[in-house]
């Protein structure tokens, strides 16, 4: 869907992206990651047009960006800034309108998808008329959201979406993000500077440093077999964490000694076929009576019936096969 | 004119002259905003998008507006001629620099990530402009507009100085008259507007964008089409006179002119720093003026003989407190020793070596200091001070710097000069507030300014200078406790002049000439 071919930006003598290339597909969803000043966002406003690239060419299904008026370019492309970056003097219901608006979508079908993105993004029908500052931090961004999203464009490009919340908030629309269907059959790229905010969500994570691409990879490989001690050191702080995050429950499964496999005996035990993190979760969630929680395989199907020490043992296999 | 009436009885007297002047004010304003925020927003917004331009362009306009208003007034006549026509436009040029440097930083200012957010989503940057970032700066942009209106409401007074009329007629009137309730009836509807034209605007902030574009433009209609109505309304007829708000409001003045000649001119109020120059450009035919003055030669213009002398004389001489002769005794003395020393022809060429070769005053009085055998080296300085005080023009200046040469050079008292003061009002307070120890004055002023003489006490003194001298140096002392010492000399009365072509032409010797001339057809 995006190719980045060989993409450059200098500002004066510094390198803000340095010789990038890479492709994107349909439905990818892409976190660009690294540390502040490393071209993230640079690279990000390239792919709208926002930036000019000194050299390089970006093709947006298969045609060059700058072939096409930039506006036009830009109303196809949707764009989730960091923060405060509603219009003040607009309600949210005009803030959500403004692409369809510049696109001359007739007002009952504006109204229509308004409403759509309000439900979809949990924002109460009486704040269709309300202003800006009188939104809290969390819906202000979900209205950012919703703006970015309003015309249904494929390409969804965010910037920190999340940045400026406070840790609980990031955390509870991240997930419902998550699972907004809108967000599941677009193309994003996304950038942050969070390593668990990009293992979350991202299929793939772009690492950059000082402007250029150090590794592209889905998260465990970034994590699990790093491309040099940069990749390494940047993530090592959460290592732990992150590859509990980035193991699931299917890599798990041929080192599960537990029991099962018969739907029927899990009745009543809380289910988990995501991640270990995820399995870990149910555990800290059960009350201490019950030991057992249950996990399914995402693609077979098959069940079983673990304790924490089943789940332990099967993690440390795992560790010992893959660092062998 | 009698000032011992209350503001009420003046204000029902006068009413159709202040709803004139009123109207005339709040076309005078409302043109040159409009003009101004025509030109100023768009400028404002060109140099928020080329911001290479933005330091030039706003140094232009600051620049404009440290030009003090009447030089400015007195520049654009040539180019303009005199009326509402210049004052507009020099009210326009004031107006501008607020609009554009708030326009400027009202789109300057908005938080980058908005703008960025605008192009972000697709807006060109005539959308970005439109929708978001002059919606957006408008609360700027009107502040702005609001601080043009209010410097406007209060420089557009001097209209009246070159005969756009405004309620600067009766507030310059009053101060040259000493009259503080024809002051007033012209400034307090002066601060009114002020305030009225705040609170509207301050009303007009709060509509949204959209409805005040049509707001806007039905304004700017209607002030267009008053401006049709404000421009010809100075039509010429056969002559056009041109009066300063002092002679205009004196029974020695255009009263007199009325009442004794019957003269039935058009007239227009106009100050003496630009009225020799619009006669002379012929922007107007007959002005008021003094015997003195020095432009009478240089601009080629003949001063009419008062025939049936309306005019009372006016001798000058330094007045003065009792208190400080008590304090300096030999000041008097000093004073006194320009005592008939200056005649009539010697304070026409010293005022026509600064009127029109344009010499410092302070040189002038050296040479005649000099010419007369009177001047010394300035001795050195002891203890007391004097504050010399003096009008706003250059015969005063003349005057004050003789008495300050004068002084340094006969005593050892400090001299602080304090001229310039702006009218007869201005002078004679700070007199009598001790702000200044004395200044130069003459008898018909006294005598028909501070002591309000009427016109029958007027006529029986006119005859006689001294008597009028005799009459104010009594009615000083006992009033005011001033003194007032011996004339220097000169008769500097008020003078009807024309052009000279015109006056050989229309064979216009005499006022009541003139008179007849006009009544003629």
């Amino acid at each position: 869907m995006v190719s980045i071919r060989q993409v450059s930006k200098s500002f004066g003598a510094n390198a803000a992206v340095d010789n990038v290339s890479l492709d994107i597909s349909d439905g990818e969803h892409v976190v660009l990651l690294g540390p502040s000043g490393s071209g993230k966002t640079t690279l990000l406003r390239i792919i709208n047009g926002l930036v000019t690239p000194s050299s390089g060419t970006i093709l947006i299904n298969g045609q060059d960006i700058r072939e096409q008026p930039q506006e036009e370019l830009r109303r196809q492309i949707g764009y989730v800034l960091q923060r405060n970056s509603l219009f003040p003097h607009y309600s949210v219901e005009e803030n959500i309108g403004v692409v369809p608006n510049l696109l001359k979508w007739n007002k009952q079908a504006i109204r229509q998808r308004v409403r759509e993105l309000m439900k979809k993004l949990h924002l109460p029908e009486k704040y269709r008329s309300s202003t800006p500052d009188e939104l809290s931090g969390g819906e202000a961004q979900r209205v950012n959201i919703a703006r970015a999203l309003a015309s249904d464009p494929p390409l969804l490009l965010m910037d920190e979406p999340f940045s400026a919340l406070d840790a609980i908030t990031r955390k509870s629309i991240r997930e419902e993000f998550m699972q907004l269907d809108e967000f599941r059959k677009k193309t994003i790229i996304m950038v942050s500077h969070d390593i668990q905010e990009a293992f979350e969500l991202g299929d793939t994570i772009l690492l950059l440093h000082d402007g250029k691409l150090v590794q592209k990879g889905r998260p465990s490989e970034l994590l699990f077999s790093p491309a040099n001690d940069f990749v390494k050191d940047f993530l090592s702080n959460d290592y732990l964490q992150l590859s509990l995050a980035v193991t699931s429950v299917a890599d798990l499964w041929n080192y599960l000694s537990g029991e099962g496999n018969n739907a029927e005996d899990l009745s009543g035990e809380p289910v988990c076929d995501t991640t270990l993190w995820k399995a870990m979760e149910l555990f800290r969630d059960k009350n201490e009576d019950g030991q057992f929680i249950a996990l399914r395989h995402e693609r077979t199907g098959e069940w079983k019936r673990v304790t924490w020490g089943n789940l332990m043992n099967a993690y440390s296999s795992l560790q010992c096969n893959n660092h062998r | 004119m009698n000032d011992n009436i209350n503001l009420w009885d003046f204000v029902t007297r006068h009413w159709e002259k202040l709803l004139e002047q009123t109207g005339q004010h709040i076309g005078l304003t409302f043109m040159s905003i409009t003009l101004a925020i025509i030109v100023g927003v768009p400028t404002g917004i060109l140099i928020s998008r080329k911001r290479k331009l933005s330091s030039p362009i706003l140094a232009f306009a600051g620049v404009l507006q440290t030009i003090p208003s009447l030089a400015l007034l007195g520049l654009l006549i040539p180019l303009l001629g005199i009326g509402p026509k210049p004052a507009i436009a020099a009210l326009f040029l004031y107006g501008l620099l607020p609009i554009i440097r708030n326009t400027y930083t009202g789109i300057a200012n908005i938080n980058p990530e908005i703008k960025e957010a605008a192009r972000g989503l697709g807006m060109s940057d005539k959308q970005s402009l439109l929708k978001v970032e002059l919606p957006l700066a408008m609360p700027v942009i009107l502040a702005g507009i609001r601080i043009a209106t209010i410097i406007n409401v209060g420089v557009a007074t001097l209209a009246a100085y070159i005969a756009a009329g405004g309620l600067g007629e009766f507030i310059f009137g009053g101060i040259s008259l000493n009259n503080t309730t024809m002051m007033l009836a012209g400034a307090i509807p002066a601060a009114m507007l002020a305030l009225l034209f705040d609170f509207l605007l301050s009303r007009f902030q709060k509509i949204r964008f959209k409805k005040m574009a049509s707001i806007f433009f039905i304004m700017m209609a209607i002030v267009l089409l008053s401006g049709f109505y404000i421009i010809p309304s100075l039509k010429r007829s056969k002559l056009l006179a041109g009066f300063t708000p002092e002679f205009m409001g004196r029974s020695d003045g255009y009263i007199g002119l009325q009442q004794t000649y019957g003269l039935n001119v058009p007239t227009v109020v106009v100050n003496d720093a630009v009225m020799y120059k619009a006669i002379f450009e012929k922007k107007l035919d007959v002005v008021s003026g003094y015997g003195t003055d020095g432009r009478i030669d240089a601009y080629q213009l003949v001063s009419l003989e008062d025939d049936k002398k309306i005019f009372p004389p006016y001798y000058a001489a330094p007045i003065i407190k009792e208190r400080t002769l008590e304090r300096f005794p030999e000041l008097e003395p000093v004073l006194n020793l320009l005592a008939g020393r200056i005649n009539d022809s010697i304070m026409t060429s010293l005022n026509y070596q600064a009127d029109y070769l344009h010499r410092e005053p302070a040189v002038i009085a050296r040479a005649f200091l000099e010419s007369q055998n009177l001047y010394k080296p300035a001795r050195p300085v002891g203890k007391g001070s004097i504050r010399i005080g003096s009008k706003v023009f250059d015969e005063q200046y003349i005057l004050a710097s003789i008495y300050t040469q004068l002084i340094r050079g006969y005593t050892n008292l400090n001299v602080l000069p304090k001229t310039g003061l702006g009218g007869t009002k201005i002078c004679f307070d700070a007199l009598m507030n001790d702000q200044i120890d004395f200044y130069p004055e003459y008898t018909g002023t006294g005598l028909t300014v501070m002591l309000h003489a009427d016109t029958a006490t007027v006529r029986r003194l006119a005859i006689n200078k001294d008597t009028v001298y005799a009459y104010v140096k009594r009615a000083f002392k006992q009033r005011f406790q001033v003194e007032w010492l011996k004339p220097v000399g000169f008769n500097n009365t008020y003078a009807i002049m024309m052009r000279k072509e015109d006056a050989m032409r229309l064979g216009i010797r005499t006022i009541s000439n003139l008179a007849d001339y006009l009544n003629s057809q």
